[in-house]
């Protein structure tokens, strides 16, 4: 049980500032990941939350009451690190049962939820070993195991698969959020791989420069993001002013329909999602057309790189036909082209 | 090599370590040793009674005060140096080199000039020819290596672990005692150990500050192999070595087992 708030709250090191004016929640029961780039500031919140760092404003909430005054152990707030930090001079299963030994519990209440929380994590029967005696992924399990024992309010993971394999990661992923499904514990997660955030959460805030830039579903985050800089995180390209005229984006290289757009006299600014771009041979339509420059197989994509005009566009096909020097037909699937609100001073100036 | 030939490596450990005790052992047991002659002409127990039975009871009130100066100087020690280790290790602050040269200054001044220096101060303040004071002169020697031995085991310890323990809740004593005391044990059994071992072969700083009051076992030592009796010296020497040796030992066989843990 528990509601995790953070109000207007402000971080920093000395007179560094590393977060401003964060505010979000996650909601009891949701698994809410943090996003953003290294240095974003992400693992000073999760300290900030835990009580590691005190922030220089604002204010940290639980179930609607403040706990910004009460220290790290009282806060039943559990954090798991990027390394499992499982202790050596105890066998595992003394490692997870270290936070009830802390709560004073008995011997026996200890093994028996030791026992309950190593079954549900898959260590079964691991219990006697010493940490250095099992695989990184199961150390990972067991750090993870040691803190869902304690059934904190909120759980706090810090990258806790960085340091695994690739595959292993994978493995961890589905298993963490399996886990979080069942244990239905909130847990806020840092971590600046966007697909593991967009696989893994409920929701998604989005921290750039310090700043908490949008909030909301992996869909919309990723489909609707609130501004260009989101845009870019989730590998936005295309960006492109455009004037509204009757419900048409008229820009440089062409108009075309956007179901979005505000009234007339508009001057937003518009992207669409390489892989939302369709290429056809040429039709003479009215559509866009651009003169194939570059291609670079992906995998399971082909990169495309089109001159329309004066305007770089770039489509990513799962079709690896086209060639350079190639016109094509350009076509962007108007439910597909995000326009973004201006803002407001802005916006004044573009009426006038 | 070593991995191939363990048992060779180990009887050429223990030779070399142990060839140099032979003429003491020798010595000890000898009445007439003259040169030319590898073995000593006639041997007898003559040393050993004169160690244990004659000079007995100072023999052992000076080992006794030799193992109590070393464990309160090594424990004093150890309060002041894991502290002052960790800051060193963990933290940025400023005038750390300023405060590392400090650290290292009583072991590049020549121990003789630290002891008579002291001395007047010593004489002033009512510390010199006492207990207190011996320790504190011992102090200077020991506490370099402590804080050293200290800096470098926090420089590798992981602090997180800390945090991890007290969100898991543990308070700051429970963490202090539960969690950072296991993790840097290694690193402290080393250092109380050089701390014993340095205070336990102390002489000058002992005989100035202590004045012969304060009677250890490398006094009685040096006043025994100032009598010329070569036989008795050599027995009081290996009566000297045998603790420390004991220590040492003991440790090895610790230290081998667990190694350091606290190191990431």
């Amino acid at each position: 049980m528990g509601e995790l708030r953070l109000e207007s709250l402000a971080l920093g090191y000395g007179a560094q500032p590393v977060v401003q004016d964060l505010t979000f929640s996650v909601a009891d029961g949701e698994m809410m990941a943090l996003l953003g780039p290294s240095g974003a500031g992400k693992t000073t919140i999760l300290r900030a939350v835990a009580g590691f760092v005190r922030p220089r404003a604002g204010r940290i909430l639980i179930d609607g009451r403040p706990v910004d005054h009460l220290p790290p152990e009282r806060r039943a707030v559990v954090m798991v690190f990027q390394k499992a930090l499982l202790f050596p001079f105890l066998d595992v299963a003394a490692n997870i049962g270290f936070g009830l030994k802390m709560q004073g519990l008995d011997a026996g209440a200890i093994r028996r939820r030791v026992a309950a929380v190593m079954e549900l994590t898959g260590l079964a029967g691991l219990g006697r070993r010493k940490v250095h005696e099992i695989s990184g992924g199961q150390q990972q399990r067991a750090a993870l195991a040691r803190a869902l024992v304690l059934q904190p309010a909120v759980l706090l993971l810090d990258e806790p698969l960085s340091s695994l394999d690739a595959n292993l990661r994978q493995q961890m992923r589905e298993f963490v959020q399996q886990i979080q499904a069942e244990t239905r514990v909130t847990t806020l997660f840092v971590t600046h791989d966007q697909s593991e955030a967009l696989m893994m959460s409920h929701r998604v805030s989005l921290l750039l420069d310090g700043r908490l830039r949008q909030t909301g579903t992996p869909r919309q985050l990723f489909y609707r993001p609130a501004d260009p800089a989101v845009a870019r995180f989730f590998g936005g390209e295309n960006f492109f002013h455009g004037r509204i005229e009757n419900g048409r984006l008229v820009t440089a290289f062409g108009s075309f329909r956007a179901p979005e757009a505000p009234g007339n006299g508009h001057r937003p600014l518009a992207t669409i999602r390489p892989e939302d771009v369709r290429l056809d041979l040429e039709n003479g339509d009215g559509a866009v057309t651009g003169e194939v420059t570059r291609t670079r197989f992906e995998g399971l994509a082909t990169r495309v790189w089109l001159r329309c005009a004066d305007t770089t566009v770039v489509a990513l096909t799962p079709e690896s036909r086209w060639t350079v020097g190639q016109r094509l037909a350009v076509v962007f699937p108007p439910e597909r082209v995000r326009i973004f609100p201006e803002p407001p001073e802005k916006r004044r100036e573009s009426l006038v | 090599m070593s991995r191939r030939h363990p048992k060779a490596l180990a009887a050429g450990i223990v030779l070399s370590v142990g060839l140099p005790f032979l003429p003491l052992v020798l010595w000890s047991l000898s009445e007439r040793w003259f040169f030319p002659g590898l073995w000593p002409q006639q041997w007898g127990l003559r040393a050993w009674q004169h160690v244990l039975d004659a000079a007995g009871g100072q023999v052992a009130s000076g080992l006794l005060q030799s193992t109590l100066l070393a464990a309160v100087t090594a424990a004093v020690s150890l309060v002041i140096g894991v502290p002052a280790g960790r800051a060193l290790g963990l933290y940025a602050f400023g005038g750390k080199t300023l405060a590392a040269v400090l650290v290292t200054l009583p072991l590049i001044v020549p121990p003789l000039s630290v002891a008579m220096g002291l001395h007047l101060w010593f004489i002033r303040l009512g510390l010199a020819e006492t207990f207190a004071g011996v320790v504190l002169v011992h102090l200077t020697v020991c506490l370099p290596y402590t804080v050293f031995v200290m800096w470098g085991v926090f420089a590798n310890y992981d602090p997180d672990f800390e945090d991890q323990a007290r969100c898991l809740g543990a308070s700051e004593w429970a963490v202090a005692w539960g969690v950072t005391l296991p993790l840097v044990w290694p690193g402290i059994v080393v250092a109380g150990l050089f701390s014993f071992l340095l205070s336990w072969s102390q002489y000058l700083s002992t005989l100035i500050i202590g004045g012969g009051r304060v009677l250890t076992l490398p006094i009685l030592l040096f006043a025994l192999m100032g009598s010329g009796d070569r036989p008795v010296a050599a027995a009081v020497s290996l009566v000297f070595v045998a603790p420390a040796f004991l220590v040492l030992l003991v440790s090895a066989r610790y230290l081998g087992r667990r190694g350091l843990m606290g190191v990431r």
